[in-house]
């Protein structure tokens, strides 16, 4: 079901550097219709401290966008499914800053599940800003199944 | 511009209730939302790339149900960040589902004072038949400010 090269589990690797704006911390931000000011007005950041708009919560998924990385191949008949995520949280994302992203496999296994066999894939993402510290970890766990059973 | 105010965490107190919210993700919200995260998975917006993939039709990502919970805790403890946030997709949600969000305090700890202070809530999204489509818990503290 899940092909894997050995090597790959555990293996950081870089996926690239991504410059985060207020415009598209905006998008994000009124694409979900949050309209928390510390997310849209400078000036409200600056009141609360920040030096500028910062990024909500899960403003990583625009930088993991579809970066599932590293790539799994998963063989014909299957299809996949998010399971869960997680999100560690160690700084704000600020308007302004370049940050880089990193992507590791952390886990893949097969079992059979209530409705057949599964696999699950579970992927991570850490974001880190321009000094190398990092920001916020995204952990996401993925289901592999027959997509037979209709949903 | 009026300044937030920010939650005592003596104000908040094991039990506490967060929510009920209300979210609709129309079609639309959903498009919004591949957009402005870069989605380019065809199952969340097209019907047939939805059935191909083992969907009665296309569903919303998990991730922006998952948002929708953050902005609920979030706006719920003016003042707190989160510092961990996991989730659990259980059952899809169907564009235009009426989800009911909400969440409680399970556990608080530490000291606002030095900025050990902390909340933990579990936290539910359920669909319009009762189904829980997310369950998943938080942890937050004091914001700390980029002075």
């Amino acid at each position: 079901m899940i092909k894997l090269e050995p090597d790959m589990l555990n293996k950081e690797v870089p996926l690239g550097e991504f410059a985060v704006t207020a415009d598209d911390i905006r998008e994000f931000a009124e694409a979900v219709g949050d309209l928390n000011p510390l997310y849209l007005d400078m000036e409200a950041a600056r009141q609360e401290g920040y030096p500028t708009v910062i990024a909500p919560p899960t403003f990583c998924m625009h930088i993991r966008g579809q970066r599932l990385l590293p790539e799994v191949i998963v063989e014909p008949g299957f299809t996949t499914l998010h399971a869960g995520q997680e999100f560690e949280y160690y700084d704000e994302i600020y308007a302004g800053q370049t940050y880089s992203a990193f992507g590791k496999l952390v886990e893949v296994y097969e079992k059979t599940g209530r409705s057949g066999p599964l696999g699950v894939i579970v992927r991570e993402m850490s974001v880190k800003d321009a000094t190398g510290k990092t920001v916020v970890v995204l952990r996401e766990r993925q289901m592999v199944r027959s997509p037979e059973k209709k949903i | 511009m009026s300044k937030i105010i920010p939650k005592s965490f003596d104000d908040i107190d094991i039990g506490d209730e967060i929510g009920p919210v209300t979210k609709v993700p129309t079609s639309e919200v959903v498009i919004r939302y591949a957009k402005a995260a870069r989605i380019t998975d065809q199952r969340f917006i097209d019907p047939e790339r939805a059935r191909q993939t083992g969907f009665s039709q296309p569903i919303v990502p998990g991730p922006l149900n998952a948002t929708f919970l953050a902005q609920i805790v979030i706006d719920h403890f003016p003042g707190w960040r989160l510092k961990n946030f996991q989730v659990s997709f259980r059952t899809p949600v169907k564009h235009g589902d009426t989800l009911n969000l909400w969440g409680n305090v399970t556990e608080k700890s530490g000291d606002e004072t030095d900025g050990s202070a902390t909340i933990h809530c579990d936290v539910v999204v359920e669909n319009q038949h009762g189904d829980r489509a997310i369950v998943g818990t938080v942890i937050l503290g004091p914001r700390r400010r980029a002075l």
